[in-house]
């Protein structure tokens, strides 16, 4: 009896798709992902609590609250709260443990996820593939486009590592996880570095400055300041990198956002442009 | 101008930016990055570099940007694809024109961003109603209709552009005088700093400068390609990961013993 509850391979593999694509499709301020981690869940409550109306009822009341968090760290909750729930399907007890686990897990497990997947991935394959494009090359966009593939085929690792590990995992994972993120984020800082320089283009104009007439030649006389060459002379991507300072030091006051930060930078290549300080 | 997109071009770029937001709502393979999504209408349009150009630009303001917590952040992707359109047929410098209408539009498109969220949580009472209910069925059905706020928010602005937005853009072509044109195109150079300083809020700038220091000097004094530049910052962040990880190690046969002693 307690075997016809058991989840097979083929099952969870469904439950894992059925996960990734409904986590988000019906996200709402109200509940976020609480309506997408109801509706994965559906099979799970029928099949464990399908012949108890009273269980039945109470299991969709716990998984329709809120929920949010990073969808890939998702798998895992997901995996983690199916075998739970499985486990304890003949009293129902799971369902209790199951929610405080997700209630717990949900923010510290975003913070990570939103680092390597979003962030780290993000700047190392968007600035690989941003600057391939602007020289219209498309390989930066394919070798992103192989890293999307990957992790979605990872997701599929990351389920079964929460279902067959369980709560345990928690515990073990947390030490190599706080690892890969302080490795992740040197990965992040060492490409930022580089791409401040290659990336932010900062060329300054020469300015000309009339000296007169030349009285022999009757030639305009002019002195060249070659601003480029000036900077340079002090350090490659000297105006990069005081922009890059200057922009995060703003970034970090109340008074500005990103929003506000491209409008400025808008507003300042303008006046900029105008007064033929760029070239 | 140049008798504007036909039917099939404006369905087609339509449609991608319909499913771009559902794809990076659930399996996530692309069709909401901002390159991807540019080079795709840049090959329906005939200029498939142009695409590349304009994607590169925006995709540079938004390096490790996300949605992270359910935050709303500029639409590059519509944005850069009805630039991508509008601009090919214009003949517009591709940098200008994605740092003068792609910036502006992708901050407008916020706001359907945050209507589409919105108009979800109707479904989300509806759906309520189904868990008195037992109707599983229905809490399903609720879930899967959020697709078309989602949908709609991307596919319904792309649409209407890509329809009247030519002779918009023509005209402001003709209109905006040259320096500020020749402004958009530096504001196109300078913006990738807004990415990088977004990114740098995000990383330990202050506790570990060294690395950005490394990235820098690599690109600026021995003009390493970005490409070189990542796998010596892999390098690195393998040996961060090893310490760590041996740390760890470390600091739990360390634990064992002081509990052995007590």
């Amino acid at each position: 009896m307690t075997n016809s509850k058991k989840f097979t391979k083929k099952e969870l593999r469904s439950l894992n798709l059925r996960w990734i694509w409904n986590s988000q499709i019906g996200w709402n301020y109200e509940r976020m992902q609480g309506l997408g981690y109801l509706t994965t869940m559906l099979p799970v409550i029928d099949k464990l609590y399908g012949d108890r109306p009273e269980l039945k009822q109470k299991a969709l009341r716990t998984h329709s609250v809120f929920f949010n968090t990073q969808p890939a760290m998702g798998d895992i909750i997901v995996g983690m709260n199916i075998a739970i729930e499985e486990q304890t399907a003949e009293t129902g007890s799971g369902l209790d443990v199951a929610a405080s686990i997700k209630t717990a897990l949900m923010g510290p497990f975003a913070g990570i996820g939103d680092t390597i997947f979003g962030m780290i991935a993000g700047a190392v394959f968007g600035s690989i593939a941003a600057t391939m494009a602007l020289e219209g090359n498309a390989l930066g966009i394919a070798i992103w486009e192989i890293w999307m593939v990957a992790v979605l085929l990872f997701r599929t690792k990351m389920f079964d590592m929460g279902y067959e590990q369980g709560v345990k995992l928690v515990t073990s994972l947390s030490g190599t996880m706080n690892a890969l993120t302080e490795a992740a984020s040197v990965l992040g800082l060492t490409v930022v570095g580089g791409m401040i320089a290659l990336n932010v283009k900062f060329p300054l104009a020469t300015l000309k400055m009339s000296l007169g007439i030349d009285p022999e030649t009757g030639e305009e006389m002019f002195n060249e300041f070659n601003l480029q060459k000036y900077a340079d002379s002090i350090m490659p991507a000297l105006f990069p990198a005081l922009f890059a300072a200057l922009c995060y030091w703003m970034l970090g006051k109340k008074w500005m956002n990103s929003n506000k930060l491209i409008l400025v930078v808008v507003l300042f290549a303008i006046v900029l442009a105008f007064f033929g300080v760029l070239a | 101008m140049s008798g504007g997109l036909s039917i099939i071009q404006i369905l087609l770029i339509t449609a991608w930016a319909f499913w771009s937001i559902v794809d990076s709502l659930s399996w996530n393979i692309g069709f909401n990055n901002c390159i991807l999504a540019c080079l795709f209408t840049g090959v329906v349009v005939g200029d498939m570099k142009y695409g590349l150009i304009v994607g590169g630009t925006l995709q540079m303001t938004q390096l490790g940007a996300g949605t992270y917590g359910g935050a709303s952040i500029p639409n590059i992707t519509s944005s850069g694809m009805i630039a991508t359109a509008l601009g090919a047929a214009s003949g517009a410098d591709p940098i200008a024109m994605a740092s003068s209408i792609g910036i502006a539009l992708a901050a407008l498109f916020t706001q359907l961003d945050i209507l589409a969220r919105f108009s979800n949580t109707a479904f989300q009472h509806i759906a309520d109603k189904y868990v008195e209910e037992d109707n599983t069925k229905g809490i399903a059905l609720m879930n899967t209709l959020g697709i078309i706020p989602w949908g709609l928010s991307r596919g319904l602005p792309v649409l209407l552009l890509l329809v009247a937005g030519q002779g918009v853009v023509d005209n402001l072509i003709k209109i905006i005088p040259a320096f500020i044109m020749n402004g958009f195109k530096f504001a196109g150079g300078l913006l990738p700093v807004v990415g990088f300083a977004i990114l740098m809020r995000y990383l330990p700038v202050l506790k570990k400068p060294q690395f950005i220091i490394l990235g820098f000097v690599l690109a600026a004094y021995i003009n390493m390609p970005i490409l070189g530049i990542a796998l010596i910052g892999t390098a690195a962040a393998l040996i961060t990961y090893q310490n760590a990880t041996a740390k760890l190690a470390a600091g739990a046969a360390q634990g064992g013993d002081d509990d052995y002693d007590e």
